[in-house]
């Protein structure tokens, strides 16, 4: 051997790997490090990306953990307008690992802070899930008793599942400055009032990020030893920073501080895989065409095409239970989820 | 008079009762038309009448062609309509309610809207015990009225010549059911325990309804001497229920839903007493 590149496979040199492939074609992009099988119990979380993960895992019928089912006779639109069935608890969206972190804690111990419900026109907002109830709660009490039993639902789904899937979406997030706590969404957009003098905008670093992801596994590992997690990067974009820089590098900083923790945690941690579903749609050799006209949303073929390789490792010859019917419009969309942090976009000068 | 009533399996208590009673009743003329389970969708309008869908299979038209030689209903032919059953009742609400070891009057503060405790056993896990609002259940409530058939015959009836209609819905279920069922049961004994959180539901299931119900509809109430804990019928009005194409069979005795002849009677009295009413008013 003359060099360590002499005899490589093909899918590691760029030409061969990448620029002679196209999205659709592209192999061995994803080598899993362990098999899920249908049997195994499977919580989902993370950003709005994380929400074509476990509808696709569903699709394909494995176990995800639904420890807050919906109504019976309930539509799924309306499940998911109050945040049910979107992942495997009522938790909402899951932007950072410093939420994820303080959801774990929170749970466990059965916290919950009376400062952290906001009021709006005479109803109660969960301000760590301001999207779960439209038009919010009747009373604070309420609303903190709802929380409880959540926190409770949420302690089972921990102790219960076998594999977790997290999607990392953001490094930015709002803080209240005297506890600490993290919020999805700046107070005040949905519910509430924002005031400099209670609240501060955080942009976690890779130390940060990865720091706050170990606790996670560290805390889950105390009431369930055996988890073993697949991470992922949302490849979508920001909606809107407030770090005081252009949105496209914040969203690369975002995004590259996402991918090299998780890089790390991959390589620190035998149990953790990484799915690059950041790459599969983002890219060069997508050429864009997986995201939607505002250069943000992905596509239902992006999205499908990522599933399609996630599937391929972890269910080869599977295929969703129910296809869609002939004419409809293809699901996977980001008309589908549900998603607070494009109500950023309201806020945006034309 | 003339008299049409229409609708799914339920259709039989009513129909079987009218066979006790029609005797005392010699002005009236009934005619009756049902077909179990979702099969009553396949009754469409066609130029301002009901007829059956062509896509329907030859045993539902022949059904139909038997009651209705001509082929079709005209609604304009009688004096009012009765439909019959259509949606559930408050069944899947008590479900939903069902399974956790909160008690549902713990669960609602003085302040709240009437937050219910929602027993379903989580999926995934050994016990579950999530709760949910009141908009909750409303929510999950304009769902099943919007998938069910009554909102599928409601539709097509809009579509027709206006007519006076009446609606009963489905009984509620057996008080047999805490007996007879290891899956439903439960969550029926724990209802017949906690009043309050029955009569939360029993106002969700009743405003969902008048909100959704065309001008015009009258509601038939399910008779309060059939009820018992405020979400079971009275084995005495579901006893010996009998199909209606089975030819005097009955349900037998795992069947939970339908109401037999002495229930149908009571709905029929109290038909004939809203039309008498009426005639009353009209001189």
């Amino acid at each position: 051997m003359t060099n360590p590149y002499e005899n490589l496979p093909a899918d590691r040199f760029w030409r061969s790997g990448v620029a002679a492939q196209t999205p659709f074609t592209v192999q061995d992009i994803y080598a899993k490090r362990f098999s899920l099988t249908k049997t195994d119990r499977v919580a989902v979380a993370g950003s709005c990306f994380a929400q074509h993960v476990g509808r696709n895992l569903r699709e394909r019928g494995f176990a995800v953990v639904d420890v807050e089912p919906p109504l019976a006779g309930m539509s799924e639109a309306t499940a998911h307008s109050f945040g049910l069935s979107i992942y495997s608890a009522r938790y909402g969206n899951i932007y950072t690992a410093r939420q994820l972190l303080q959801l774990v804690e929170d749970a466990l111990a059965g916290t919950v802070r009376s400062e952290d419900f906001f009021e709006k026109d005479g109803r109660f907002y969960d301000g760590i899930r301001p999207n779960i109830e439209p038009g919010g709660f009747a009373s604070l009490e309420e609303a903190m008793m709802l929380r409880r039993a959540h926190l409770a639902q949420v302690k089972q789904m921990l102790g219960a599942m076998d594999v977790f899937v997290f999607t990392f979406g953001l490094t930015e997030a709002w803080r209240r400055k005297k506890t600490g706590t993290i919020y999805p969404v700046c107070p005040g957009v949905i519910a509430g009032e924002f005031s400099d003098a209670e609240f501060e905008f955080v942009n976690f670093n890779y130390e940060q990020t990865k720091g706050d992801f170990e606790k996670v596994m560290k805390v889950i590992a105390a009431v369930n030893p055996r988890v073993k997690y697949i991470t992922t990067v949302s490849p979508v974009p920001l909606t809107a920073t407030a770090s005081g820089n252009h949105v496209l590098p914040a969203t690369t900083y975002s995004k590259s501080v996402l991918r090299a923790v998780c890089g790390m945690l991959y390589e620190e941690n035998p149990q953790l895989d990484y799915f690059p579903s950041y790459e599969l749609v983002s890219a060069p050799f997508t050429m864009g065409q997986f995201f939607e006209k505002n250069m943000r949303s992905v596509t239902p073929e992006g999205v499908g095409n990522a599933m399609r390789v996630f599937f391929e490792a972890h269910d080869p010859g599977g295929t969703p239970k129910a296809e869609p019917a002939q004419g409809a419009a293809p699901e996977g969309g980001e008309d589908d989820l549900v998603c607070e942090e494009i109500l950023l976009e309201a806020f945006a000068k034309d | 008079m003339k008299l049409l009533v229409l609708g799914d399996s339920h259709t039989a208590s009513i129909k079987f009762g009218w066979d006790e009673i029609k005797s005392a009743h010699p002005g009236k003329e009934l005619s009756f038309f049902a077909l179990p389970g979702e099969r009553i969708r396949r009754l469409v309008v066609r130029e301002g009448r009901l007829v059956m869908s062509e896509k329907a299979p030859m045993g539902n038209r022949a059904k139909f062609e038997a009651e209705f030689p001509a082929g079709y209903i005209d609604l304009q032919d009688y004096d009012a309509v009765l439909l019959v059953g259509l949606i559930e009742n408050m069944h899947s609400l008590i479900l939903s309610n069902a399974e956790t070891d909160l008690p549902m009057q713990a669960a609602q503060p003085a302040q709240s809207e009437g937050l219910l405790s929602k027993l379903r056993r989580g999926r995934g896990t050994a016990a579950g015990r999530p709760i949910g609002t009141r908009a909750m259940f409303e929510a999950a409530w304009a769902d099943i009225f919007q998938t069910s058939k009554l909102e599928t015959l409601l539709r097509r009836l809009d579509k027709m010549p206006p007519t006076r209609c009446f609606l009963t819905i489905n009984p509620h279920v057996t008080e047999k059911i805490t007996s007879i069922s290891k899956t439903m049961g439960p969550a029926y004994r724990r209802a017949a325990k906690e009043q309050a959180a029955v009569e939360v539901l029993s106002q969700i299931a009743a405003q969902g309804l008048a909100r959704n119900l065309p001008e015009g509809v009258e509601l038939i109430a399910q008779p309060e001497e059939t009820v018992v804990s405020g979400c079971m019928t009275g084995s005495r009005f579901t006893s010996g229920a009998e199909k209606y194409y089975g030819e005097g069979e009955t349900f037998g005795k795992k069947d939970i839903y339908h109401a037999n002849r002495a229930y149908g009677i009571l709905i029929l009295e109290e038909f004939f007493a809203r039309l008498a009413a009426d005639e009353g008013r009209d001189t």
